[in-house]
């Protein structure tokens, strides 16, 4: 590697429904936000990495092309990266790639998402993400993956609905200081436990929702990232890892994918003790029991000890390893790679002591960020300290 | 050993019949909003210019892909131009001949600085011609609903 | 920087917005038709399927027995070896109670739910799962577990289809009383 990277600046949209605004226009806004942040016009950037989720949400094929403009990809270095949900840590890791290896010393990375254009809603997208032959012919939801394996976790571990539900109660109680959130809530475990059942054990209130929105940072390399700022955020370590596409035959109860991921994080960032080193964490949650599921593969917690620490209040803005407190997909919503971004972006402003009424106690100087997805196969992870 | 050996012809292999079943709703955006909207109500084509580099977007846009400055300003350009390049379809999208073939031109938008947009030619393919100048064909306004076929195409002039 | 002092993008409409016609929208379907090839292992899985039985492909080097059957092997990076016939029982290990349609609409109250469930097959290596649905068995009775056996159509009326197995049933106790529930097929 020739250069470390550091995020220099960070932007975002407002995570809504429905938005006006174009895809485009989104990545536009948050990539404009980015480079204001930083004081850096769109000449200053030499290279761009967008991360944006199926062509079929936006119903634009070719995403990538359709979003070059708003996201400042005219006549430069531009890359599409996809991962399906866990794209949005993958496109920084891919900007990451682009400074590291010493090509460009600077790296737009925007992740912009209009779900909304599926109408009503994204379901027979999500069809056709099963097994055209062996799986779609059944009628499966998206929701019944996530019900298996939600299922499967608490059988192996003995756990039980009241268990996972805090996750949710926490997240969007976090959310409520999040300025672009979607589904900010002060709920109880009782609230979430009696919303409406979806597929069992999953209900409402474990879901994050579909969104639209734009998330976008700027990378810079060690000389031009010391010029441009004196609060850097290094990337210290990346990973990403893909397990087998034959979901039905994975032990469901522990996602070895994020495990090998965030190991591969952990060596380049040099990180023994992820428990001690790793302060505060944004593990991906698109549903409850994810977030949990996601400390245990990130060596955050035991295997199934995770929602012991969610009821000992650890994972709590103001407890020992603050899990989220940006209020993860399920309070901020969920634009899916714009989702992935959030989460750097929260631990950029967290490391930095920006993250306004969010800021975590401690003046934590090492934390992660990880998403996850494809047919819930793939860890995505970056590792940053100040 | 070849996956395939087994099958010689193409007609014997078996497969699973299926659709993507999504409907769209697309928003026109903060930019085209504006654009159609002028249409509609106006029967006016509006066009925009970046304060910063000065680029010209036809339609009008809220941000400048060069620059990336947000542009706010609109203005009116008459949606007359000149045809910059042509094709003649003959066939629909579904491979089929068409009855009376289409036209499509691209045209170069007056009072744009050379910004292009695409649309049908209402003329015989033969009398159809690099240069000539065009000008749009407007349904009527009761009729306008807010979209591209509020211009029925242009017609040479 | 802090997030609060940016003027954040994003304009949240409503519904009424879209249906009131009050912001300009496009409707569209796009009309797209799919065939998909079924491919060498699954087009014999199908055919097998068609007969009435669960075929599985093995690996002579690590030797699994997987299924779906896969003309190479995933983890050896190998073209597999051999055919081998799994039963058609096998034991659920993870299912749902499932009260929504694929389209998200909402089963009415007293029509059978959905119950997805992954099934590991028996003769297939431990682990081996296929995604079904179960069937004739009280919900409140499933079990991660339970063994349970394929409910195949009559041989005339199957196609060729992972639905020839209507659904897995349960091979003893657990089983509903009351009347026989539909197949989830579409
Ligand atoms: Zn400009
Ligand atoms: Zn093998």
């Amino acid at each position: 590697m020739s250069q470390k990277v550091a995020i220099v600046g960070a932007g975002i949209t407002k995570f809504v429904r429905r938005a006006q605004e174009t895809g485009k226009e989104l990545a536009w806004q948050a990539s404009k936000m980015a480079l204001d942040s930083c004081g850096l016009s769109l000449k200053d950037i030499d290279s761009v990495s967008l991360g944006t989720a199926p062509d079929a949400f936006d119903g634009v094929h070719m995403k990538g092309e359709y979003l070059s403009d708003g996201s400042g990809g005219w006549r430069k270095p531009y890359m599409r990266q996809f991962v399906g949900g866990g794209t949005g840590v993958f496109a920084p890791i891919h900007g990451w790639m682009h400074v590291a290896s010493g090509m460009f010393d600077t790296c737009l990375v925007v992740c912009s998402e209009k779900m909304s254009t599926c109408y009503p809603h994204p379901q027979g997208a999500f069809l056709t993400i099963f097994d055209h032959t062996t799986e779609q012919a059944l009628d499966p939801t998206l929701i019944w993956i996530f019900a298996l394996e939600y299922n499967r976790y608490m059988e192996t571990y003995g756990l039980t609905k009241r268990d996972i539900a805090p996750v949710s109660v926490k997240n969007k109680k976090n959310a409520m200081d999040h300025p672009s959130a979607q589904l900010p809530m002060d709920i109880t475990v009782d609230d979430v436990l009696n919303s409406e059942l979806l597929a069992w054990p999953v209900n409402r209130l474990d879901i994050s929702p579909a969104s639209d929105g734009a998330a976008a940072i700027v990378l810079a390399g060690e000389h031009a990232a010391k010029r441009i700022t004196d609060k850097p955020v290094w990337i210290d370590g990346v990973g990403w890892n893909l397990d087998t596409a034959y979901w039905a035959t994975r032990d469901l109860s522990y996602p070895r994918y994020v495990e090998k991921a965030a190991r591969m994080a952990y060596d380049m960032a040099g990180i023994k003790e992820p428990r001690r080193e790793i302060e505060i964490a944004e593990p991906y949650d698109p549903f409850t029991y994810k977030e949990l599921h996601h400390m245990e593969g990130l060596l955050l917690a035991d295997r199934g000890e995770a929602p012991q620490l969610l009821a000992d209040g650890v994972t709590q803005r103001d407890g020992d390893r603050p899990m989220c407190p940006s209020g993860g997909a399920l309070g901020v919503g969920n634009p899916i790679s714009a989702t992935g971004l959030m989460k750097v972006i929260e631990i950029f402003l967290q490391l930095r002591g920006e993250a306004e009424k969010r800021q975590v106690p401690g003046n934590p100087t090492c934390g992660l960020a990880q998403a996850w997805g494809d047919l819930m196969q793939v860890g995505t992870v970056v590792v940053m300290r100040r | 050993m070849g996956l395939s050996e087994r099958i010689e012809r193409n007609v014997d292999l078996s497969y699973f019949e299926g659709k993507i079943p999504v409907n769209y709703v697309y928003t026109y955006g903060l930019g085209l909003e504006k654009f159609f909207n002028a249409i509609k109500e106006k029967g006016e084509f509006l066009a925009s210019r970046c304060p910063e580099c000065g680029a010209v977007y036809f339609p009008c846009r809220i941000f400048c892909e060069r620059c990336f400055s947000e542009i706010t300003r609109t203005f009116k350009v008459p949606g007359t131009g000149t045809v910059y390049s042509y094709t003649v379809c003959h066939l629909d999208m579904d491979g089929s001949p068409k009855k009376e073939p289409d036209v499509v031109g691209l045209i170069e938008v007056d009072g744009t600085e050379g910004a292009k947009f695409v649309h049908f030619i209402d003329a015989k393919p033969d009398k159809v011609t690099i240069g000539r100048k065009v000008k749009p064909v407007l349904k009527a306004k009761k009729d306008r609903e807010g979209g591209i076929f509020d211009i029925k195409g242009f017609r040479q002039v | 920087m802090e997030l609060g002092k940016f003027k954040l993008g994003g304009t949240q409409l409503k519904q009424s917005d879209i249906d009131r016609g009050k912001v300009l929208t496009l409707a569209q379907t796009p009309d797209l038709e799919y065939a998909w090839d079924d491919g060498v292992a699954i087009g014999r899985y199908l055919e097998e399927l068609k007969n009435g039985k669960i075929i599985a492909r093995k690996c002579n080097k690590c030797g699994r027995i997987m299924i779906p059957p896969r003309m190479f092997c995933e983890l050896c990076w190998r073209a597999t070896d051999e055919w081998v016939y799994c039963k058609d029982t096998g034991t659920v290990n993870t299912y749902s109670l499932c009260h929504v349609n694929w389209d998200a609409s909402r089963i009415p109250e007293g029509e059978p739910l959905h119950l997805p469930a992954l099934i590991h097959i028996d003769g297939a290596s431990p682990g081996m799962g296929i995604l079904h649905v179960l069937g004739e068995v009280d919900p409140d009775r499933i079990k991660i577990g339970m063994k349970v056996k394929a409910v195949w159509k009559k041989p005339g009326e199957r196609e060729g289809s992972i639905t020839d197995i209507m659904h897995f049933k349960p091979l003893r106790a657990a089983r509903k009383k009351s009347k026989k529930k539909k197949s989830g097929g579409r």
